[in-house]
């Protein structure tokens, strides 16, 4: 699913600008008739214009506090440079973006790292997942992987298991924005994973567990210009299911586009389309920083089951402004159905301060 | 009784004399405030450059310097890669040859990513200017607000650099906040730099930031491992020094002249204070009567010397950051030099700093004051109370002395400099004035004995008064002969210096027309198939052109400019001014060289030795050839054939071409052809009489400010004879009641006094000009060698010399029947009463 992009949005608007009415070039784009092949795909396709690397899920601590975390890898070609032959090139850009929510602190800590892509101090292998930025890394194949990011507070060194098959999104992989197929991404989920690692968090090393969600996405287009912003979620359910939603807004406020996939416990899997989602805000908070209102809470309507979401805490609103001017709020939730926790997950809503420019 | 006592021996006698004692603090004053203007203003500038240098380096711990022709980029990714280095920021700097206005634009290519992690400024004003990822568009440049200044542009316009025969635009995205980057200069993608500025495959410098915690020379130690022998690892500060060292020399000099003025303030102290000792020779002896004891003496004649030298100073130090403010807004932070350019500063001042100069100023006063007061504090009692105020006369050889300090001064003169200033040069000079002013009376009283004596009355009385009292006649005149022997000196070191200069242009511009298109190091030139269009111009008879490079001889020194040129082999005298050339042959597997003083100085080389280095890569066997005179690279240059540097480069550019035309073709003709053929404005055109008055007109502002310091110690100096010649005159009221009394009239008195002037000041003058000859001599061989590496033939500008000199005398002569007329303006009775 198109994922928030914390660093990019502003770099892109600049390219565009600095691009003007020259000739932009030829971007790759989403084919519906691609086939998604392992572990060839979980490598960069440096082809298309924006691809990531998402991992989200919930941790927890050896005295069974909860984290929430998210680490996450960009890359953005340019469509800049194409034609200079300097190896400072600017050609391909990758960021990279850490945050955990800890209700010990009552609001988020996060890390961000960017390079352009060169000289083996950041790339982003094709063929295999292996993405670093300087000593910040994600990489490894046959359903385990290593991310470790780090900065002034925080480190997160964590090994990921895969316990499933991955889960490919939409058609076959072949995933779609807007009502129009011109907007789309090849993107596949690895849900249900199995994280150990450590955490260290303002000079404390914990050692944590828990289970979390990865993303794969890649794709030649950006917004649609008729979209606001998103609301997306990637639960990990306690019978081992897992669930993908996600709703594109329009400036109304209203349904543009939306989607979900839901993988029974038995692998069977069902994609519901836009007409059977419905997502209501239960709660709104409203943040005392920046005085954006956030809805927190959602009561989710998939077909014939109504699922309803709950933040871990309330306060997991990004404020990026001074280095990108985005302002989005992404965090750790959990999924009742009924009175009934359903499992956990991740949730992520953007363009609620003002249209996600992207 | 010691307040009454203090007044007595102190202020009274201050107060009693008050313009003497009004001209002494004046001298002391001015000392103090040239000094201490001139170091406020070196130091502004050092605060400056390295504040800029801040600002450019932002919080990097290291940075890895490329030697002339740069570094490899593949020495990034292994120093980023090292343990240790936090954050390493890659960067490429250009001169460019701006296209449509004269002169060149830093540009600074920056990995934007990198180096936010060193300079947040840079980051945060490209957050704030709103637009937001301008860093991301390769054609868009971030100015420096100095640099918008200067080229009179906003955000939004375009600039054009002149590279080779294109020419590349760029667009401004922004002007960077006046902190965020303080000298002129433009910030752009380091590939576009690469790219468009032909920098492929090569970086300027990588600036580190290290772990806390890492141990910095550590890592010093394992980046160094890895660099090329021409590229060091330094820290910011060791960047600015770079940066301050090239005008270090300069300012050095500077700061000496300054304490001259201070030196020359400390000798108008001492014939003030002599002067006051001898005249005040009974009142000591009472003062002793009255059982002061001779050590109480002596503390209070120091005192009188300390307080007029902390008037002097407290006054000294409100001028000089008077001074100091005023030569900084209107000559900046180089007083005219060139070296800087756009410095904006405002004079800070700092409570130790006036402390040091304010403490020197009453130093130098009590220096001054020691002798005279120790010459009173040994009066003998007795036959002071008797005789009053009649000088001894008695004139001391001090033979000894004046020729331990001459031998001294001697050996001072054949020391190298220290830490590459003159200052054993300065020691030298400072050393022949004390002898010379020791020596003086001695040497006035044999001169004086050598004039015929007869003729008329007022002329025998005059001399007679002179040789009796030698010492007492020539302690004013001390003050004037170190001002004179400075001025002397510093008129003969200038005009030798200014006509080499001008002599050296005309040597080295034999053509008529000359062509430039990009300096040292810049990005402009012509490319081979232009040249070969120049040569086919109608009018031209000969054409030869020459190529600029830069190469690093060594790793602790600026690099040295290359200059290829395709001159005849066999007669570098032709175009160059040759001081030494070597003999035989040279070796056929060794590339010729010519180079320059500098060059020779700076890296110890003679005609005939060898110079290895490394040019585009290439490493270059050469053999130096001869060493040529040269005003314009103190760095060092050197020059090869064109032939040798395109086979060693593959270059075939060039940046100069000079034109010999046919007879009758007039230059202005084949500058409207030249105009026509290559429009861009990156180009110059002179002709060599253009280039010699830029070049005289620089040297001229250059020495701007020497001129005024100069002329200061002159008028320091003639108020020490002004001062000292009018305390005498009116000391000798009794005597002149004495000549009254038998019949010599107003006038003769007048004329005698008038004798005794001119015959004081021609002494001093004499005593002057002599050492001044010496002194300049020390300035051009020993002081400006050192300093500049430069040679020059000397000259005297005779008229000058001889107009000051006459000038001065006859204000000697002024001054003194000017105070025989007030000194007779009391009665006769009355003055011959005073005596006794």
């Amino acid at each position: 699913m198109s994922r928030l992009i914390t660093l990019i949005s502003v770099w892109l608007l600049g390219m565009v600008s600095a691009s003007g009415n020259a000739l932009v070039p030829p971007f790759a784009h989403a084919d519906p008739d691609y086939r998604i092949e392992f572990p060839r795909d979980e490598g960069s396709h440096p082809a298309f214009r924006i691809e990531w690397w998402y991992v989200t899920g919930w941790l927890r601590t050896a005295s069974n506090d909860p984290l929430g975390f998210q680490l996450t890898f960009f890359r953005v070609r340019t469509g800049l440079d194409d034609d200079n032959p300097s190896r400072f090139a600017m050609r391909q850009l990758l960021f990279g973006h850490a945050a955990v929510s800890d209700p010990r602190r009552g609001q988020l800590l996060q890390l961000e790292k960017s390079a352009r892509a060169g000289f083996g101090l950041a790339e982003a292998a094709e063929a295999a997942l292996d993405v670093h930025i300087d000593d910040w890394f994600m990489r490894g194949g046959d359903g385990t992987y290593q991310a470790f990011a780090t900065g002034p507070q925080l480190q997160l060194d964590l090994q990921l298991q895969t316990t499933q098959l991955p889960l490919l999104q939409g058609r076959q992989g072949f995933s779609q924005k807007v009502p129009d197929q011109r907007h789309a991404s090849h993107y596949y989920s690895l849900p249900q994973l199995q994280v150990s690692g450590s955490v260290l968090l303002d000079g404390r090393r914990e050692q944590v567990s828990g289970r979390a969600w990865f993303d794969h996405e890649w794709s030649g287009e950006l917004l649609d210009e008729q979209a606001q912003g998103w609301d997306w979620a990637g639960l990990n359910l306690h019978d081992g299911g897992a669930l993908m939603l996600f709703q594109m807004r329009n400036q109304q406020g209203g349904k543009h586009w939306a989607n979900a996939r839901w993988r029974e416990p038995d692998g069977t899997e069902r994609t519901y389309a836009p007409d059977d989602i419905t997502w209501t805000a239960l709660r709104h908070w409203r943040s005392p920083r920046t005085a954006v209102t956030y809805p927190v809470a959602w009561q989710l309507q998939l077909g014939e089951r109504v699922l309803t979401l709950e933040p871990l805490m309330d306060d997991q609103e990004h404020d990026a402004r001074d280095s990108t001017g985005t302002l989005y709020w992404e965090g750790a939730v959990h999924v009742f159905e009924a009175d009934r926790e359903l499992g956990e997950g991740y949730l992520e809503m953007t363009g609620y301060a003002s249209r996600m420019q992207m | 009784m010691v307040p009454l006592l203090l007044q007595a021996a102190l202020t009274g006698p201050l107060r009693r004399s008050p313009g003497r004692t009004l001209l002494a603090v004046m001298a002391i004053a001015l000392g103090v405030a040239l000094g201490l203007a001139i170091y406020l203003i070196n130091r502004t500038a050092a605060d400056e450059i390295s504040l800029a240098a801040r600002s450019l380096y932002g919080t990097a711990d290291l940075a890895v310097q490329g030697g002339a022709a740069g570094l490899d980029e593949q020495l990034y990714p292994q120093v980023a890669r090292l343990p240790g280095v936090a954050v390493a920021s890659p960067v490429v700097e250009v001169a460019a040859r701006l296209a449509e206005q004269r002169g060149a634009l830093k540009l600074i290519g920056v990995d934007g990513f990198r180096s936010r992690q060193l300079q947040p400024a840079f980051a945060a004003a490209i957050v704030a200017d709103g637009q937001g990822g301008v860093e991301l568009d390769p054609q868009a440049i971030l100015l420096s607000a100095s640099a918008a200044r200067e080229l009179q542009v906003q955000a939004g316009d375009f600039l054009d650099f002149q590279v080779g025969a294109e020419v590349q635009r760029l667009k401004i995205a922004a002007v960077l906040a006046p902190a965020v980057l303080q000298e002129p200069a433009g910030v752009i993608d380091i590939a576009t730099a690469q790219w468009r500025f032909e920098r492929l495959g090569l970086l300027s410098r990588i600036d580190l930031r290290l772990v806390s915690g890492a141990n910095p020379q550590h890592i010093r130690d394992a980046i160094q491992a890895l660099l090329p022998a021409d590229a060091r690892v330094i820290t910011p500060g060791e960047a600015s020094d770079d940066a301050l060292r090239l005008s270090r020399a300069y300012r050095s000099n500077l700061s000496a002249l300054a304490l001259v003025a201070l030196f020359t303030g400390g000798f108008f102290v001492y014939s003030t204070q002599s002067l006051a000792a001898l005249h005040r020779r009974r009142e000591f002896a009472l003062l002793h009567a009255l059982g002061v004891t001779r050590s109480g003496q002596l503390g209070l004649m120091l005192a009188a010397g300390g307080l007029v030298g902390l008037v002097g100073a407290a006054l000294g130090v409100v001028m000089g950051v008077m001074i100091a403010q005023v030569a900084l807004t209107s000559l900046g932070g180089d007083l005219g030099a060139g070296y800087f350019r756009n410095l904006e500063a405002d004079v800070q001042v700092r409570g130790w700093e006036v402390a040091v100069f304010a403490g020197m100023g009453v130093l130098v006063a009590l220096a001054g004051a020691l002798r005279p007061a120790l010459d009173a504090s040994r009066i003998a009692t007795a036959s002071a109370l008797k005789s009053g105020d009649v000088a001894s006369g008695e004139v001391h050889m001090h033979g000894v002395l004046v020729m331990a300090l001459l031998t001294l001064a001697a050996i001072a003169v054949c020391l190298p400099p220290l830490d590459g200033l003159p200052l054993p040069g300065y020691v030298a000079i400072a050393l022949l004035l004390i002898a010379t002013v020791i020596a003086t009376p001695a040497a006035v009283q044999r001169l004086l004995g050598m004039l015929p004596d007869g003729g008329r009355v007022a002329y025998q009385i005059a001399l007679a008064q002179l040789i009796g009292t030698a010492r007492y006649a020539t302690l004013s005149v001390s003050a004037i002969i170190v001002s004179f022997s400075l001025m002397t000196s510093m008129a003969i070191m200038v005009t030798s210096f200014r006509v080499s200069l001008d002599e050296w242009t005309q040597k080295l511009l034999p053509a008529d027309v000359y062509l430039r298109m990009g300096d040292v190091g810049e990005s402009a030139y012509l490319e081979a198939d232009a040249l070969a269009g120049l040569a086919q111009l109608d009018g031209v008879q000969k054409m030869q052109f020459s190529r600029f490079a830069t190469v690093q001889l060594s790793a602790q020194q600026p690099a040295v400019t290359l200059i290829a040129r395709n001159m005849e082999n066999e007669e570098p005298e032709a175009t160059m001014w040759m001081l030494s050339s070597a003999t035989g042959v040279p070796p056929a597997s060794r590339v010729p060289l010519w180079i320059n003083e500098a060059a020779a100085d700076l890296y110890q080389l003679r005609a005939g030795d060898e110079l290895d280095f490394s040019l585009a890569g290439q490493q270059v066997w050469g053999s130096v050839r001869g060493i040529w005179r040269d005003y314009a690279f103190p760095q060092g240059a050197i020059v090869m054939q064109h032939d040798h540097y395109q086979g060693i480069t593959g270059d075939t550019a060039a940046n100069t071409v000079w034109f010999w035309l046919r007879p009758g073709v007039s230059a202005a003709t084949l500058r409207k052809s030249l105009t026509d053929l290559l429009p861009t404005r990156a180009l110059e055109i002179s002709t060599p009489r253009e280039l010699r008055e830029r070049s005289l007109a620089a040297f001229d502002r250059t020495f701007a400010i020497t001129y005024l310091l100069e002329l200061i110690a002159v008028v320091i100096g003639l108020s020490g004879v002004a001062a000292g010649i009018s305390a005498q005159v009116l000391a000798r009221r009794s005597e002149f009641g004495a000549l009254r009394h038998l019949g010599f009239t107003r006038a003769q008195v007048a004329t005698m006094l008038g004798i005794e002037g001119a015959l004081l000041g021609t002494l001093g003058v004499v005593m002057g000009l002599l050492s001044g000859v010496v002194v300049a001599l020390i300035l051009i061989y020993v002081v400006n060698r050192q300093s500049f590496h430069w040679s020059m033939d000397i000259n005297l500008p005779w008229e000058l010399l001889l107009g000051l000199s006459a000038a001065l005398i006859v204000a000697a002569a002024l001054i003194a029947i000017l105070s025989g007329r007030q000194a007779m303006s009391g009665s006769v009775l009355r003055a011959v009463k005073e005596d006794w």
